[in-house]
């Protein structure tokens, strides 16, 4: 059972649109995340650590071909909060 | 923020864009279709090979070969899909996958050892990947 509940730290267009690409996926990297949101890279990591930091994201580096690349992922938490906040939208919007 | 700030109009707008979003993501994560024939082909040998005597070998071989395919295209996406295990359609389409896989892991060994016919195994794996990459070809075509 989902709770409907308005989530402020995820509703910001940016981190909405962020968890939204990261729902269907296991983790992302870094730069694909930047490309399909359309932000910089320093905007992309002051979302990412607004999430982190209210547990909804975990961001884990990993060296790969040398270089060390960020891989992003939601947590339970986070999938269930922004589960919650569409439930919370679709009440809004006369959907639920 | 409170929820009694968002209009409904601004609700509509942001389920639209997570909608958005999300068909962004099956878009990215979606393997290619050859990365999906190489995983049909590999899940076939599997079954064949494991009705093999010292199949051992073989099984290492294709399970390292699986790896690789994944990681590969893990590597060109930058991104891993998420496992359709948690949803009811997932988890009734793995229970599919296996009840095909065992059956014909039996059918093969039945031809093999009942009838005598030594290409009962290569049948049974090669059987196994037509489906597999029909099911996922099909699937391709639609999504397309």
């Amino acid at each position: 059972m989902i709770e409907s509940r308005f989530d402020p730290v995820i509703h910001a267009p940016a981190r909405l649109q962020l968890c939204a690409l990261l729902v269907p996926l296991q983790d992302a990297e870094f730069s694909i995340l930047a490309t399909e949101l359309e932000v910089s890279d320093s905007v992309l990591s002051k979302h990412i650590k607004q999430l982190a930091e209210a547990g909804y994201l975990k961001p884990v580096k990993r060296k790969s071909g040398g270089r060390q690349r960020t891989w992003v992922s939601l947590t339970t938490k986070g999938r269930k909060a922004f589960a919650g906040h569409v439930a919370e939208l679709q009440r809004l919007a006369g959907m639920g | 923020m409170n929820n009694s700030q968002i209009e409904p109009e601004e609700a509509v707008a942001a389920l639209a864009d997570i909608d958005h979003m999300q068909t962004v993501a099956g878009g990215i994560s979606e393997e290619s279709r050859w990365t999906k024939v190489a995983v049909a082909l590999i899940a076939g040998g599997l079954v064949a090979t494991t009705m093999a005597e010292n199949s051992g070998t073989y099984v290492a071989i294709l399970l390292a070969a699986l790896v690789g395919v994944l990681s590969s295209e893990r590597q060109r996406t930058g991104t891993s899909a998420r496992s359709h295990s948690h949803t009811r359609s997932g988890r009734i389409a793995l229970f599919g996958v296996i009840l095909l896989a065992v059956a014909l892991y039996a059918g093969g060994i039945v031809l093999r050892d009942l009838a005598g016919w030594s290409w009962g195994p290569l049948l049974a794996g090669a059987v196994l990947a037509a489906t597999l990459i029909g099911v996922t070809w099909g699937t391709a075509s639609e999504d397309q």
